[in-house]
């Protein structure tokens, strides 16, 4: 058994947690994140992506919409690389409630969300696509927002001031003395050996595990476990995101993605962190839905579609509602107060977009109880510098202006290495995935970090696998790369399975038209041209 | 009035016209585009005959030995360099792993592993989708007993190209390969090799050049240059990555071989239905004419036969519509085979919706499903139009498609 101690321990690699991590590090708070996958595992790289302007929440809850209004004012300075400033439509349909859009209207007004009207004919001009049912057109400040790169910022950010995270690393048990919380138990995934981590306060930010973590400790928590589904498109059927102004209720919002858009969701109750099963009959509900505001959407193309879990707090009040209807506000619960037991808060509830407020919050409890009086930063300061010109440039004259674009969206920092290393041997400017452009150079580059421990985490890093092939023809062109990262043919066949498996698990509730052509092709090329052994099915 | 309309050029509709033509038939193929070929890896695949026979309704069950036999002469016959064996053969695959073919070229057939020797792989610069080094590992784990070492070699005309970072498709090799500089530079590269490993201590050492995809076996030589003369050591194929240059020269050797024979071809055509009524209870049940649409123009082809080779769910034969609300098959309109459940929850598993297609009476005609009857006694199915098969888990693609077109054609 390893054992380690710290400050604080932080359960929980999603949006949450890295921002407590770097929050405290920016403070000088000694803090260790441990995450059970790799980072954003959860909730953090299954949600729509969407940097809420708070026009989704005007009538209903003023709080979270002000909430939100601020930290998107606040993530468009300082996460830039991580955003898209598309903006976002609220479009008002034929025949939908004209006192909603009343209400809406002032709602946005109150809590400051600026709402510009967009002509009819200038709508239509810029989104060709949107149905000619809208009579209304109102331009909010939404903006999208990739949850992954967000989450590596935040760590790397955290790691210049002295935080440190473990990936694949389980919390099993937390560490009880004198009823107090002195600690956590922890198993390494990948070595199975035991952790044990010495720390004078834990941080429960698990989001929709979070109950798991308190019932460790004997506590209950009231996560309402809400899963939403949702569509991935080929293409970028908008370019912003487009709302539709009622009621929030499912199928209702087209999210714009690098080459994709996303379209969703749905809400239920379910009992496992993790049930991220795709139900076909949510699928054409959710087609369905989307007629409304996208006419021509049978003919259109989906390649995959994913679920996740939203972590509700379920207030004792709320209790009887339904997910939507819960407050998507958060709460800090000091589980001293609560039960009796020192060293541990739970942080519940909340949305990406307020993740760095939550994370200030959780914070300055921690700060306080560690009498610690140093001031929060993070809405100040930049999780990234701009890069130089230089590394652009030469990007651009190497690999062309689309892929450097993308190359140096994705990698910032660290792009700087990339480039020289295409400069040096041209050949590694070769497309791994030409979906979505990464190099050689760049795979080779993100295999080196240690927090790589997988061609699905290569995935997250990097985007290779997200384009339209599913991962057929990138993961054979990662073979190389692989092979001489992790070592060995058994485990390139592996990794290949897994991430196939993966990609499979998104696309079967999507199997039919072009994306069932491309599988049959994957198969082909898996079974038939790389000739790796076919499974028995379960059938 | 054609004597047999083939429509969709795969391999199972080229070979079912090509047979027809060599019967002296009138024989019109339509097809819009090249279909799979181009991902074939010029080693046709048989699987394991006996044991899908038993398979309820596999489409090896419609044909006898014989049958099957006389497919596999036929290939041999229109491509000599294809070798039938009692046991199936092996070669490498593009990862330098070993799989088996049933009939494949006598250039792509692996030596005795039992006997001991050397590979020298010539790697040409720049060559897309190729992975040298995980090659020779793969290649020294499955041949214990020989030596593994690789030569690079760059060809003048593409060195700026590849110096820009640009690769080089397997298919452009291949071309080069077939060019008179292109075979200069390989007899050179083979030359030097032998000077390097023969001259040496060990003059009784077996070499085997080995490259990816030279593609010999497909050498017409009634219009390219006879290609690569004999090299002054053996060279073996590699199958490659898709687009494959096998596929490709073998889909325009099959074009040449068809039009020789004097059959008509219609390329960039698509068959979008009949022209005439499904057949109802007491109706003739014989096709007169499809209609195909062609350059943005409308045509009326009449058949005293029609071959139906559209290739099912990857060469466009059948379509699914979104959320499955519609399937079908696009000229004939045919009733299909669908699976109840459609997918397994592994990717590598045999999948239900592979077997989607159309059921057939022994003459490989379409029958209704639910009552049993031809519905069509002049319209043939062929290839992966065929229901109840997977050719990916049960290795017989090439087997099943030039099984039935074969066959097909003998009923014109
Ligand atoms: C369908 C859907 C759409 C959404 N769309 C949006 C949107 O457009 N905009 C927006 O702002 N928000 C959106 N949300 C909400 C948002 O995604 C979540 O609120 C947010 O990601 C939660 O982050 P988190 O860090 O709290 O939880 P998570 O990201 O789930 O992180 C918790 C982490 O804890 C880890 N963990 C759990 N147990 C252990 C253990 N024992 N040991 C170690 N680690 C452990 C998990 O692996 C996980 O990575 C959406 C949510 C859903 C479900
Ligand atoms: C990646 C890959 C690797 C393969 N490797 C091997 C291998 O190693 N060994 C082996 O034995 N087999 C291999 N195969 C080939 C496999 O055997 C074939 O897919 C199978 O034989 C099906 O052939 P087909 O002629 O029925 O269909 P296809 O090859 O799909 O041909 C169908 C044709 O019909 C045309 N068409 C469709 N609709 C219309 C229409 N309405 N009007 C006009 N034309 C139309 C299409 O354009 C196409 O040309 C491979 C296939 C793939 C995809």
């Amino acid at each position: 058994m390893r054992e380690i101690s710290t400050q604080v321990v932080v359960i929980g690699g999603g949006a949450t947690g890295v921002g407590i991590l770097r929050d405290l590090s920016m403070r000088g708070i000694p803090a260790l994140l441990l995450e059970q996958g790799d980072l954003a595992h959860g909730t953090s790289s299954r949600f729509h992506g969407l940097l809420h302007s708070g026009g989704r929440y005007a009538v209903k809850d003023d709080k979270a919409a002000q909430e939100c209004i601020e930290e998107n004012t606040i993530l468009k300075t300082i996460a830039a690389h991580c955003i898209e400033d598309t903006y976002g439509w609220f479009v008002f349909l034929k025949g939908d409630d004209p006192n909603y859009l009343e209400l809406w209207l002032q709602g946005c007004d109150q809590v400051g969300i600026p709402v510009r009207e967009v002509p009819l004919e200038e709508g239509f001009r810029l989104e060709p696509l949107l149905t000619r049912q809208a009579t209304r057109i109102f331009e909010v400040p939404d903006a999208t927002v990739d949850g992954f790169k967000l989450l590596w910022s935040n760590v790397k950010s955290a790691e210049k001031y002295g935080g440190t995270y473990q990936t694949y690393c389980k919390v099993q048990s937390l560490w009880l003395e004198n009823g107090r919380v002195i600690g956590v138990y922890a198993e390494e995934l990948i070595t199975g050996e035991t952790l044990r981590v010495r720390s004078e306060i834990v941080v429960n930010a698990a989001g929709p595990w979070s109950a798991e973590i308190a019932a460790m400790a004997g506590f209950n928590v009231d996560v309402l476990k809400d899963k939403g589904s949702l569509l991935v498109f080929n293409q970028r059927l908008f370019n912003r995101v487009i709302n539709r102004l009622r009621v929030p209720g499912d199928g209702d919002i087209f999210v714009p993605h690098q080459t994709v858009t996303v379209f969703g969701t749905t809400s239920h109750t379910v009992e496992l962190p993790d049930d991220h099963q795709v139900d076909e009959q949510d699928i054409t509900y959710l087609i369905e839905l989307g007629q409304n505001l996208l006419e021509g959407i049978e003919q259109q193309r989906i390649v995959r579609s994913f679920a996740g879990i939203r972590p509700l707090y379920e207030s004792v009040e709320d209790q009887d509602q339904e997910g939507r209807g819960v407050s998507r506000n958060f709460v800090i619960i000091d589980h001293q107060k609560m039960d009796g037991v020192q060293g541990l808060v739970s942080i519940l509830g909340g949305k990406l977009t307020t993740y760095r407020l939550m994370a200030e919050k959780v914070s300055d409890w921690v700060a306080a109880k560690l009498g610690v009086d140093t001031a929060c930063r993070t809405a100040e300061e930049p999780l990234l510098n701009e890069q130089p010109a230089e590394v652009w440039d030469k990007a651009r004259q190497l690999i062309g202006v689309a892929a450097a674009n993308k190359m140096m969206e994705r990698l910032n920092e660290q792009a700087g290495a990339v480039v020289e290393a295409i400069a040096r041997q041209p050949l590694l400017g070769q497309f791994v995935c030409e979906c979505e452009m990464v190099t050689q150079a760049e795979v080779i580059h993100a295999l080196q970090d240690p927090a790589v421990n997988s061609l699905d985490d290569l995935r997250r890093q990097t985007r290779l696998g997200m384009g339209t092939c599913q991962g057929a023809y990138c993961s054979y062109r990662a073979t190389p790369m692989i092979q001489e990262a992790f070592g060995g043919w058994e485990r390139t066949v592996k990794e290949y399975r897994l991430l196939l498996a993966e990609r499979w698990r998104g696309i079967t509730p999507v199997l039919w038209g072009e994306q069932l052509r491309e599988s049959e092709l994957a198969r082909a090329l898996f079974l038939n041209v790389l000739d790796l052994k076919a499974e028995e099915s379960e059938g | 009035m054609w004597d047999a309309v083939v429509v969709g050029g795969g391999l199972a509709g080229w070979i079912a016209g090509i047979r027809a033509a060599q019967r002296g038939k009138k024989v019109l193929l339509v097809t819009e585009g090249v279909g799979t070929l181009f991902y074939f890896s010029g080693i046709f695949d048989y699987g394991d005959i006996e044991g899908l026979r038993h398979l309820p309704k596999h489409p090896y069950t419609l044909f006898n030995s014989e049958d099957i036999a006389q497919g596999q002469h036929f290939v041999q016959e229109i491509c000599p360099e294809y070798i039938i064996n009692e046991t199936p053969q092996s070669a490498f695959t593009v990862l330098g792993t070993v799989r088996q073919g049933d009939l494949m070229p006598r250039s792509m057939i692996l030596p005795d592993r039992q006997e001991q020797g050397r590979f020298v792989l010539l790697v040409p610069e720049g060559l897309k989708d190729f992975f040298p080094e995980v090659v020779m590992t793969n290649m020294a784990r499955e041949f214990p007993g020989w030596q593994v070492s690789a030569k690079r070699m760059r060809v003048d005309a593409l060195a700026e190209w590849v110096k820009l970072g640009k690769s080089v498709s397997s298919i452009d090799y291949s071309a080069i390969w077939r060019s008179e500089e292109g075979q200069r530079v390989l007899a050179h590269e083979i030359e030097e090799i032998k000077r390097q490993y023969q001259v040496g201590n060990k003059p009784q050492e077996k070499i085997i050049v080995v490259l990816p995809s030279l593609v010999k076996e497909y050498v017409d030589f009634s219009r390219t240059k006879p290609c690569i003369e004999e090299f002054s050591l053996p060279v073996l194929e590699m199958s490659s990555f898709v687009p494959s240059p096998h596929g490709r020269y073998f889909a325009e050797y099959l074009k040449h071989r068809f039009t020789d024979l004097g059959g008509e071809l219609m390329i960039g055509a698509r068959a979008v239905s009949l022209n005439q009524e499904s057949p109802s209870e007491n109706k003739a049940r014989t096709c007169q004419e499809v209609i195909v649409n062609s350059k943005g123009k409308s045509l009326c082809l009449k058949g005293k036969k029609f071959i139906l080779a559209t290739g099912g769910l990857l060469g466009g034969g059948i379509k699914v519509g979104m959320a499955r609300k519609s399937i079908h098959e696009g000229v004939f309109d045919l009733p299909l085979f669908v699976p109840k459940e459609w997918s397994e929850p592994q990717f590598f598993a045999s999948q239900p919706f592979a077997q989607i297609g159309v059921e057939t009476d022994e003459l490989m005609r379409p029958l209704d499903p639910e009552r049993g009857e031809v519905v069509w006694d002049n319209v043939h199915v062929v290839g992966r139009m065929l229901a109840h098969w997977d050719p990916w888990t049960q290795r017989c693609g090439g087997g099943v498609s030039v099984t039935s077109g074969y066959a097909a054609a003998e009923l014109v």
